[in-house]
């Protein structure tokens, strides 16, 4: 199976070949909703999380939110 | 020189306090000198700090701007007053960092909330008890003016969306993300990074519990944009939110607006 090649927040990270940036997500345990996502400096829509499919080479910088305020 | 309401007046040998009042201030009730309160008859001394008190007088805008200056610098002082400000939720991080930039007399605060004041926010909130079953908007509202009258406030009694942040924040100076719901933290940091580009921002992640509050930095995610949290600490069933800890994020992101207005915390 081919892969793919990413760095997320700064760490060399494997993937599948057509991973989403929400399976991503979903195996890193982050809740899509409060992930805000930035691919290559620029912000993905959150209506674009399921169908975002992640390249060799991307750079993805992830935000978490935890409730509270 | 005496300094008198934050003001210099020329000193002379022999003058008393209540001399002092019936010229500048008639029919002060409370006189205090250099921090005490003290009689009329006081025999003042150079240099001495007096301040001439009408209980329940409301300060002209002129002395408030003027005391302003003398506390914070002239220059910032005007700088604060230009100024304008976004604050996102008046939960327990905006109803302190609106409280806290309406005391240091920034300009014009946008405050935007849906939410009515019940039991359960008053043990850190900026609220009282007797301000239950209003909204939040007007109760802060209320509670600013009488901190400072001066400033301008509009109170936004609306749910905010990712899609109505940027049209109903567009033309301020930085943006103060305070919300409870982490869903709305995302939107709103997405909404500021793709549609108000120019602006500063500041937001807040990891504020509940009672760790070490050392632990809650600023995060400078880019050019003039901020979380503030430890990053983890989440509010939920077993750990709640305490009003220490959440204050001490709150004044993070007060004190980043100052120093993002200031200049000093590059922009974009």
């Amino acid at each position: 199976m081919k892969r793919v090649k990413i760095q997320c927040n700064g760490r060399q990270q494997t993937l599948a070949e057509d991973t989403t940036l929400a399976e991503l997500l979903d195996d890193l345990g982050l809740p899509a909703d409060s992930v805000v996502a930035e691919i290559n400096k620029k912000i993905i829509d959150r209506d674009q999380y399921a169908t975002f499919k992640l390249s060799s080479g991307d750079q993805v910088e992830l935000i978490r939110f935890v409730g509270g305020g | 020189m005496l300094r008198v309401n934050e003001r210099p007046y020329p000193f002379h040998e022999g003058m008393r306090l209540g001399e002092l009042a019936d010229r500048l201030k008639p029919g002060a009730d409370i006189l205090v000198l250099n921090g005490t309160p003290a009689s009329r008859d006081s025999l003042l001394q150079d240099e001495d700090v007096c301040a001439l008190i009408k209980i329940g007088e409301i300060p002209s805008a002129i002395d408030m701007q003027h005391t302003l200056e003398a506390r914070h610098g002239r220059d910032v002082q005007r700088l604060f007053k230009k100024a304008s400000v976004g604050i996102m939720g008046i939960g327990g991080l905006g109803s302190a960092v609106a409280l806290s930039l309406a005391k240091i007399g920034i300009g014009k605060l946008i405050l935007a909330d849906h939410d009515v004041v019940v039991l359960s926010n008053i043990h850190r909130q900026h609220y009282f008890i007797d301000q239950i079953g209003m909204k939040k908007t007007a109760a802060l509202k209320k509670t600013m003016v009488r901190v400072n009258p001066f400033v301008s406030i509009t109170a936004l009694d609306v749910k905010l969306t990712e899609q109505n942040i940027p049209e109903l924040f567009g033309g301020v100076d930085v943006l103060v993300e305070c919300f409870d719901d982490p869903t709305m933290k995302a939107e709103a940091l997405r909404a500021a990074l793709q549609h108000l580009p120019e602006m500063g921002y500041v937001g807040a992640s990891g504020v509940a519990g009672y760790g070490d509050g050392n632990t809650i930095t600023c995060k400078k995610i880019k050019a003039g944009v901020f979380i503030v949290g430890d990053g983890t600490s989440e509010a939920g069933d077993s750990s709640g939110l305490f009003a220490p800890r959440v204050g001490i994020a709150a004044h993070h992101q007060a004190n980043l607006v100052v120093r993002l207005l200031l200049g000093l915390e590059k922009n974009k």
